[in-house]
């Protein structure tokens, strides 16, 4: 509770800041970005009983300062669920600040500061935390990350005291030629090491725009490398293939310590190791058209015999923002219970006042789910916006039949309002 | 050992302060925002589409979002994420990359249908093959206490 209140407290005190320095700043831009979603379902009580549900989610995303420029600026995002019948998901907490800070970028644009509640993307970190998280551009071609702060993730894991997480990247770049970057993070839970890992980033580009992409993680708590991917994307005209190389020894790439979750804690000490090597193909015979090819090969030193997965997928555009698309897969698991068909096609049809979307998907399981081979999913939808844009409401009923779901409809409202109607930052969704 | 958090924190600190204190001048900085143009406004589009094969100030060519953008921009993403801030919002990964969205990034958003997302149609059902086949990317999504909150009734 006192951590809420701090919260708040600190939000409405970046607020005053950026009210008390917009007057200088030379473009401020108040920007409120709401999703409102109403759902009905039916869900069982239990007791062979069908209840039914209606719970109502709101997404708000808050932007204020200088948005397109340099400046400051204050970001916040979150999410809120009431339930407007039953008691659907009563014990969970209802809602969460996923995002909340304060943002300086100065003229020159040589740094970059950030404070408070924000998700980290820097090499092997990618965690959301409480804290600072600042970048400087160094050299012409070096640039430095770092941030502090405690790792949101662990909240509620023993609480706060002694929780931490820090770390950084260094990028040497040639935007021509090459890319490299070392990072680091550290996580503790109440004082103990929980993650430590060292990671590198490379990018190079050779002629004929053929390039190469790699991470590898370096576990510091095990010693031993958790991770290397690779990929080469070679492109030729209206062709492009990406061959990939993948490997994760499991003792380093999982974790079974507090910042890791159940399903995957077993999977330290089991000594497993995964090799996948695969490829996506690329196809664009004409600007509308778009052929996509992935094959993954996997591979194992344990439990598992040799697997495959394939994807195929075809778009086709006839108008700007309309499309027809169709997707066939299928994973082709050693052993029966890993193998299924996947087909799906949508369209999603863009009309003057609004749109129209359908979306089918069928799965089927070699072996069967809970006495069901087959999963149908079914869902049609349509929309339209209101006042220059600024209001937009989509309807969409869906349809599922599979091992969970028995022939269950659901509906669903969701009512989208931006105020302002730039969008730079944030591309609209929909 | 709130010492050491400090130390550390102060450290950070007064790090960045020391890098601040001696930026370079020189060399390229991406803008805080893309222009906004209307083809960019809904729908994925090539940045060759625009920009063409321009390797300077940015390869633009390795951010172009392909049709299977979603299962390969982490490899893009980690090089610079600074690249993609300039046209999205956190709020547009935490779709899909959060601590804790609840609903599933394709419910959240069911008519954006012609979006990649990953989980679509019967999840409950065939994440245990995809779990089973390759648990190293759900790591990356659900490997935290808050980020797996919507596994707890069944993994405990
Ligand atoms: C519909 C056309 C269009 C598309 C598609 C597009 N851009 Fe742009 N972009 C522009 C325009 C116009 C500008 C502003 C003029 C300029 O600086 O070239 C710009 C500017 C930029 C800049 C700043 C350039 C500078 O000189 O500082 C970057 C970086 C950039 N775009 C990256 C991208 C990336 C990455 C993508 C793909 C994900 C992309 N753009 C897709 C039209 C486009
Ligand atoms: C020039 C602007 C621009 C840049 C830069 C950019 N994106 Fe996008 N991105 C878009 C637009 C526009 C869409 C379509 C909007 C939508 O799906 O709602 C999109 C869609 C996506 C999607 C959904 C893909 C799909 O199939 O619909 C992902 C994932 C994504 N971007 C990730 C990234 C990442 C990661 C980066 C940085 C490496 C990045 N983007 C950089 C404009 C951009
Ligand atoms: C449509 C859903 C979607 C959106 C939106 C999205 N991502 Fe991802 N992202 C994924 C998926 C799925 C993966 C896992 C891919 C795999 O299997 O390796 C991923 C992986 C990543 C990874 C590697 C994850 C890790 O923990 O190592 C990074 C980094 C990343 N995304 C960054 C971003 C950024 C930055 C944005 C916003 C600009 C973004 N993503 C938006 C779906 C999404
Ligand atoms: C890019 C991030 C990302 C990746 C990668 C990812 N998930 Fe998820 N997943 C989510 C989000 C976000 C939700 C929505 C619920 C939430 O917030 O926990 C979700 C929901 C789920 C659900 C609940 C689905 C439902 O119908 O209620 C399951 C089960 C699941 N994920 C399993 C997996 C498995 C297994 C993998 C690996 C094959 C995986 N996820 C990979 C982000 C991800
Ligand atoms: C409705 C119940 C349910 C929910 C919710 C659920 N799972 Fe599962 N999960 C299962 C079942 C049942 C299995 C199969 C167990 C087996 O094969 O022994 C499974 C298997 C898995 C596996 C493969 C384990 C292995 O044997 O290697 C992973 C990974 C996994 N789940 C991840 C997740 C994640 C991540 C989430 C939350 C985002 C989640 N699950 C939510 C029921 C669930």
């Amino acid at each position: 509770m006192p951590l809420q209140l701090g919260r708040i407290a600190y939000v409405l005190f970046s607020l005053g800041l950026i009210l008390l320095t917009s007057s200088v700043a030379p473009a401020s831009e108040f920007r409120v970005v709401s999703d409102t979603i109403l759902r009905t379902f039916e869900r069982d009580a239990g007791n062979g009983k069908k209840l039914k549900a209606f719970p109502a989610y709101e997404y708000l995303q808050l932007d204020y300062g200088s948005l397109r420029d340099n400046g400051l600026s204050l970001h916040a995002y979150g999410w809120e669920r009431v339930n407007l019948r039953d008691n659907y998901n009563k014990d969970d907490s209802e809602g969460e600040l996923l995002y909340a800070y304060l943002q300086y970028v100065p003229p020159s644009r040589n740094y970059q500061v950030r404070a408070g509640r924000q998700y980290i993307f820097e090499g092997v970190a990618r965690d959301s935390i409480d804290g600072i998280y600042g970048k400087a551009f160094l050299l012409p071609s070096v640039n430095v990350a770092a941030y502090a702060g405690y790792p949101t993730a662990l909240e509620s894991t023993d609480g706060l005291s002694g929780d931490l997480i820090y770390g950084g990247k260094i990028t040497h770049s040639r935007p021509d030629l090459y890319d490299v970057g070392i990072s680091y993070k550290y996580i503790a839970n109440k004082d103990s090491r929980d993650e430590e890992t060292l990671g590198s980033d490379l990018s190079v580009l050779f002629p004929r725009n053929v390039s190469l992409f790699g991470h590898s993680a370096y576990n510091l708590v095990n010693s031993g490398w958790g991770e290397h991917s690779y990929e080469l994307r070679l492109p030729r005209g209206q062709f492009e293939v990406r061959p990939f190389f993948q490997h994760f020894r499991y003792d380093d790439y999982f974790n079974s310590r507090s910042n890791s979750a159940n399903p995957f804690r077993f999977l330290q000490g089991t000594g497993n190791a995964m090799t996948v090597v695969g490829t996506e193909a690329y196809y664009y015979p004409a600007e509308n058209w778009e052929f996509a090819l992935r094959i993954k090969n996997y591979d194992y030193d344990k439990r598992f015999g040799t697997s495959q997965f394939y994807t195929l997928l075809t778009i086709w555009k006839w108008k700007i923002l309309s499309e027809v698309g169709a997707e066939l897969g299928r994973m082709q698991g050693h052993e029966a219970e890993n193998r299924y068909f996947l087909t799906r096609g949508y369209v999603y049809w863009n009309l003057a006042k609004g749109f129209v979307t359908s979306d089918v998907m069928y799965v089927n399981y070699d072996e069967a789910i809970y006495k069901k081979n087959g999963a149908l999913f079914a869902s049609i939808g349509g929309g339209s916006k209101f006042f220059n844009d600024t209001l937009s409401v989509k309807l969409s009923f869906d349809y599922s039949n599979d091992a969970y779901f028995d022939e269950d409809f659901r509906t669903m409202l969701k009512i989208s309002y931006l105020l302002d109607k730039t969008f730079t930052s944030r591309p609209k969704k929909d | 050992m709130k010492f050491i958090r400090y130390a550390a924190f102060l450290l950070v600190a007064s790090l960045l302060g020391l890098l601040l204190s001696c930026a370079a001048r020189s060399g390229y900085r991406l803008p805080v925002a893309h222009p906004q143009i209307f083809e960019l406004g809904e729908k994925r589009e090539f940045c060759t589409k625009c920009h063409g094969y321009n390797k300077k100030p940015i390869d633009f060519e390795r951010y172009n979002h392909t049709a299977l953008f979603t299962e390969s921009h982490r490899l893009v993403a980690y090089q610079d994420e600074g690249v993609c801030s300039i046209c999205h919002a956190q709020s547009f990964c935490n779709n899909c990359h959060a601590t804790r969205v609840e609903l599933k990034p394709s419910l959240q958003d069911e008519t954006g249908n012609y979006r990649r997302i990953q989980h679509r149609g019967d999840y409950l059902a065939r994440h245990r093959i995809e779990g089973r086949i390759d648990p190293s990317s759900c790591f990356r999504c659900h490997g935290s206490p808050k980020s797996s909150k919507t596994c707890q009734s069944c993994h405990g």
